[in-house]
């Protein structure tokens, strides 16, 4: 048997993935078990091996309307925003703090860029509305600039706009510190020949460093394309809230499920459309996948 | 040197794993398990020892601890019962509550509400049904309540949880800055007419201040400024949200008929002039123009920045009062209520807000109502509910009290709240008194025929859920005049209309049923 | 290095005097960008922490009548101390501590050792491995299926143990970790393997102390995961004793905006008090991990001996 050659083979390896792979099946496997309800008319009392199957009437709810083509499009399209802008903010980050040559301006403008992600949601909203409100600072500060003030709160075209500002100013410093590990280990030789040969720094960033921490940039986006279907219910929630006027941009999927569930609180219904998001979250990965493959061989996942 | 430092790696986490282990095996002589020593005699009149374990939202109090040993102590020669009780963040209490009584835990008493999922988890068999517990033990509870109360609040007849409140109707007013109009030389306000004029006013002389701010979320949507007009005096037709959509004014009631009417079929000529006097409103930015994006009402009010907002409640809250204060000490906050408090004139179904319930797989279902019903007597609900006198609270006579300290937050209706032994906080002003008292009494209501009926979700579930998350995307819009409402009615109907039919047809069919039934 | 840049494609200079002078002021004008860019996005990263930390000590009034502001105008203690009244937060403090403690060290180590299999181009499964790692983020969790395993089949309710468990393998700190293996040269392993090292004694001795900047990163963000969560204690831990200071945070925020969770348009007497306690939660929450960061930073420097032992 070539699994079991293989595992004696190697056993000292595969020794060292057992705790990991036990905790990947406790935490993550069997509980997706739970997800059968999706197709159940699940009642607690009778659990889930008692209840009734229902096919797929959960599902209903979600299909029925007309509103799932829209949360799954705004889903897919701020997640591709937040990941494009907050790994490219990211890397620009990385880069040009390992450029700065002064190492005390270095380690505290990495400490303060990390700032934002400590700054919780709640506060982030309240914040913004300080900031944004029609009677706000911005539009004070266009008001002396003789500009006309615009209602922020009203205006769903600016939302993915400021949505992406705001997830690049709370998690690219967070991101930028795997790029900064990553450069960190770029070998010195490279960037010396370089430099004996004239290249500029810009030119070294191009060819060398970019090059070299190319595949921690992929996996970091193939990570972030895994979880396109999944929107962060934290932070539209927390900072669109209720304001129906914002909907038709910002919505996503799970919000949009929250709401419509928020008042049945049915756990065959909820499941269901994390069934939804996981399912079209597999396919997106297998394409991608396959895209870095092509690519990049190295850079693949798996 | 390598392989020292993998050691002392080892060393560490064996050494931190140790440590976590002692702490938890700490916090587990502490919780709840059996209390240890007095499991040997059972005395007559005492019974074995017994743990309730109770879950209820909110914040544990700074000295919950020391009310709970009085409460165990006070109870130890009898009931001999000790509390565990779990407090649960009201942003996380449904996802909380729901996923215990899904995993089948023993819990003893648990908060539920129309709110939150009460009817669904009775339709999903979770409690016990407590008619004859009560009966057997727990005369104090039956007794506080007035039968009233009871009736309305049974759930196809049967009691499945004990209802927790004080009132038939709950206080409706608009806070108003007095000292504003007083600036302005308005007279007291009287009307909603006086009270529009009043914005205006604000708006005209006071730039800075946002003359009236209703609430754009879809949370609390009876609040926006267009649902928020059928309080008062001049809805004579008791324009009433159904049961099944509770603060939606699309699905409604009128004239206490049993019909369920249908705002897309018709539109009811006053619900259509209060959308376009909200549209008005906002158009002439009396209505905040950021109504939709305001989370909290209570803030811009705390801060001085509007002139009037709508609140659930009767009098003005001592907290937002002083946080005004400590802003401006001039502002002062006055309530105004345009409520028809002719005798009769208002329905009421006397739904209550809160509910206790046993779950059904608690094996204690018999102590936990034993405990209630002893939280029910006068002097151990003063306990409970104020905490210990004299540190958290003093009696100002026989249903007044006056708190002492921050140590102990009122939360009463989370578990034994009833108007017999509620006491009224003696900062209160007269009026306000006034109106909780007249609130209090069912005889100045009449009973809605659907008191008592409950709704069964299950045929239309995908309806519902449908329904309310495109009603989400119009509804305070429309209510707040944020949009255009000849154009967003019909977009909205559009969706929903047919939606909406189904829903009303299932509701009518089992409100026809409940009444033939009665 | 798994990626060799390709030195050929840097173009090679010619005529050397005006390349270097055009090369200083091309030099200075991007450093000038450099700095630029930093100090702005470190202002627009410094001014709202600012922001929250020193309203946080603003009075009630100040911060009612003013809103945010650089400095306010009346300052108090009022948010911390009724932050700090009651022995709660100490006990929370300690609580998150010993989870944020154990769980970095037991997290780093299993993910660590997991990642380095499936990075191993020796191991024949490793794609498979990796395959269904990727796949449980991908798919999301069923939160009954869980609250099952953890509460009724591990019988973990109550205990900080409930809140290290099920994060011990974070998948996207797994794949963080292996893409740093991979870009460890090959030789490594083959200079091992001629030395006669078994392939755990190679990992120990060899990769860990070679990986130090990585597993800094991945610690400090195993750190931060567990130290931010209040969604297991949430679930697991009903003893308010084991609380951790995100769940006691949580409880005392979400009791002050009750009103937005309770439907119906119930609103109770809340004795709410300050607005900036909502300030106060946050910098008291920051403050270990802030402490952590520097601590690590030191670590981000002594990676270039991987270089070393290419060469």
């Amino acid at each position: 048997m070539g699994f079991i050659r293989e595992l004696t083979k190697n056993r000292q390896l595969y020794a060292l993935a057992i705790p990991g792979i036990i905790f990947l099946a406790l935490f993550s496997y069997i509980p997706m078990v739970g997800h059968l309800i999706a197709f159940q008319r699940f009642q607690p009392v009778k659990g889930i091996w008692g209840s009734d199957w229902s096919g797929l009437a959960n599902f209903e709810f979600f299909f029925g309307g007309q509103d799932w083509l829209r949360v799954t499009f705004n889903t897919v399209y701020l997640n591709a925003l937040f990941l494009v802008f907050g790994i490219g903010a990211a890397l620009l980050l990385a880069i040009f703090i390992n450029e700065a040559g002064s190492v005390l301006l270095r380690k505290l403008s990495q400490s303060l860029i990390f700032l934002p992600y400590f700054i919780s949601w709640l506060v982030v909203s309240l914040m913004m509305l300080a900031f944004m409100s029609s009677d706000g600072l911005l539009n004070d500060w266009l008001g002396r600039l003789g500009l006309e003030g615009v209602n922020w709160y009203q205006n769903a075209k600016l939302w993915p706009f400021i949505l992406t500002v705001v997830y690049v100013w709370k998690f690219s410093g967070y991101y930028s510190i795997i790029f900064m590990a990553a450069i960190v280990g770029i070998s010195n030789d490279y960037y010396e020949s370089a430099r004996i040969d004239g290249a500029t720094r810009l030119q070294q960033i191009v060819y060398i460093t970019i090059p070299s921490i190319r595949s921690v940039i992929v996996v970091l986006t193939l990570l972030g394309v895994g979880r396109i279907f999944f929107g962060d219910f934290g932070m539209i929630y927390g900072i669109i809230g209720d304001n129906s006027i914002l909907y038709p941009t910002t919505d996503v999927i799970d919000t949009y499920s929250f709401r419509a569930l928020r008042q049945l609180g049915n756990f065959g219904m909820s499941s269901a459309v994390v069934v939804y998001q996981s399912i079209m979250g597999l396919a997106t990965i297998l394409l991608f996948n396959r895209l870095a493959r092509r690519i990049d061989p190295d850079s693949k996942l798996f | 040197m390598n392989i020292r430092k993998g050691m002392a790696g080892t060393l560490a986490l064996l050494l931190t794993t140790s440590m976590l282990a002692a702490c938890s095996s700490n916090g587990g002589t502490d919780a709840p398990a059996a209390s240890p020593g007095s499991t040997a005699a059972t005395q007559e009149g005492k019974l074995d020892p017994v743990t309730l374990k109770i879950m209820i939202p909110g914040d544990r109090p700074r000295d919950f601890d020391a009310v709970i040993a009085e409460a165990e102590k006070r109870m130890a020669d009898s009931l001999n019962v000790k509390l565990d009780v779990v407090f649960v963040p009201f942003a996380d209490l449904a996802q909380k509550t729901q996923v215990t009584l899904s995993s089948g835990e023993p819990i003893d008493l648990i908060f539920d509400a129309p709110w939150l999922h009460i009817t669904q988890q009775i339709a999903a068999g979770s409690y016990a049904q407590l008619d004859d517990l009560l009966q057997q033990y727990g005369p104090n509870i039956l007794k506080n309540r007035p039968q009233e109360m009871w009736d309305a609040n049974k759930f196809d007849d049967k009691i499945m949880a004990i209802p927790n409140g004080v009132t038939f109707v709950q206080g409706r007013v608009y806070y108003v800055r007095k000292d504003l109009r007083e600036q302005l030389g308005i007279a007291p306000i009287e009307t909603y007419d006086d009270l529009i004029k009043f914005a205006y006013a604000v708006k005209e002389n006071m730039p800075d201040i946002v003359p009236l701010l209703p609430s754009g979320q879809d949370v609390s949507k009876g609040l926006s400024e267009g649902a928020y007009r059928r309080y008062w005096k001049e809805n004579v037709d008791n324009v009433m949200p159904s049961p099944v959509l509770p603060e939606s004014l699309v699905l409604y009631t009128k004239n206490n008929d049993g019909k369920i009417y249908n705002l897309f079929e018709e539109m009811e000529p006053s619900v259509w002039s209060w959308i376009e006097n909200s549209r008005k409103l906002y158009q002439d930015q009396i209505i905040s123009q950021d109504v939709l994006a305001i989370k909290e009402l209570l803030e811009p009010a705390k801060q001085g920045r509007v002139a009037i907002i709508p609140s659930n409640e009767f009098g003005v809250g001592t907290d937002t009062q002083q946080a005004l204060k400590s802003v401006n000490p001039e502002a002062e906050f006055e309530a105004v209520t345009f409520m028809n408090e002719e005798k009769g004139a208002i329905l009421t179904n006397a739904l209550q807000y809160n509910f206790i319930s046993v779950p059904a797989v608690s094996k204690n279902k018999e102590r936990a109502i034993q405990f209630l019903d002893w939280a029910n007597q006068k002097e151990n609900y003063d306990l409970l509910a104020y905490g210990i006198e004299g540190t958290n609270w003093e009696a100002v006579g026989d249903n007044q009290y006056k708190v002492l300290g921050d140590g102990y937050a009122w939360f009463p209706y989370a578990w034994i709240w009833n108007p017999t032994l509620d006491r009224q906080d003696a900062a209160q002003d007269e009026e306000t008194s006034r109106l909780d008292a007249w609130s209090a009494d069912v005889g100045n209501f009449t009973m809605d025929v659907l008191a008592g009926f409950t709704f069964d979700s299950a045929p239309v579930v995908n309806e519902i859920s449908q329904y309310v998350s495109i009603e989400a995307k119009y509804y305070t819009a429309i209510f707040n005049g944020v949009v255009d409402p000849d154009d967003y009615w019909n977009r909205f109907k559009a969706e929903a209309a047919p939606l909406a039919k189904k829903i009303q047809t299932e509701l009518q069919s089992q409100i026809d049923a409940f009444l033939v039934s009665r | 290095m798994g990626n060799q840049p390709q030195q050929s494609t840097v173009p090679s200079p010619s005529g050397q005097t005006r390349q270097s002078a055009g090369r200083s002021a091309g030099e200075s004008i991007f450093l000038t960008v450099v700095y630029a860019v930093i100090v702005l996005f470190g202002v627009v990263c410094v001014v709202p922490f600012w922001l929250v930390l020193a309203n946080s000590f603003a009075t009630e009034g100040s911060f009612l009548a003013n809103g945010y502001q650089m400095l306010p105008e009346a300052w108090s203690l009022d948010a911390y101390s009724f932050l700090l009244k009651g022995k709660q937060l100490l006990l929370s403090y300690r609580n998150s501590l010993m989870v944020a403690v154990a769980g970095t060290v037991i997290a780093v180590t299993i993910t660590s050792m997991f990642a380095y299999v499936i990075a191993h181009p020796k191991v024949k499964y490793r794609n498979i491995m990796a395959f269904l790692t990727y796949l449980a983020m991908v798919l999301g969790g069923g939160l009954v299926g869980f609250y099952i395993m953890v509460a009724n089949w591990l019988h973990l309710k109550d205990s900080l143990w409930a809140l290290i468990l099920p994060y011990v393998l974070n998948p996207f700190y797994a794949f963080i970790l292996v893409a740093f293996y991979k870009s460890l040269p090959y030789e490594i392993n083959e200079a091992a393997t001629i030395d006669g090292a078994g392939d755990m004694r190679l990992f120990w001795s060899i990769i860990i102390p070679v990986s130090t900047p990585v597993i800094a990163t991945v610690s400090l963000f195993y750190a931060i995961q567990f130290w931010n969560d209040w969604y297991l204690s949430l679930l697991f831990i009903d003893d308010y004793k084991l609380h951790p200071l995100q769940l006691m945070i949580r409880q005392l925020i979400s009791n002050l905006n009750m009103s937005a969770y309770v439907g119906g348009g119930a609103s109770y007497r809340v004795a709410a008090p300050a607005s900036s306690i909502q300030l106060a939660t946050v910098c008291l929450t920051i403050g270990p991990i802030v402490l952590l960061y520097p601590f690590l930073q030191k670590y981000f420097v002594k990676g270039i001996t991987i270089g070393a032992v290419k060469g």
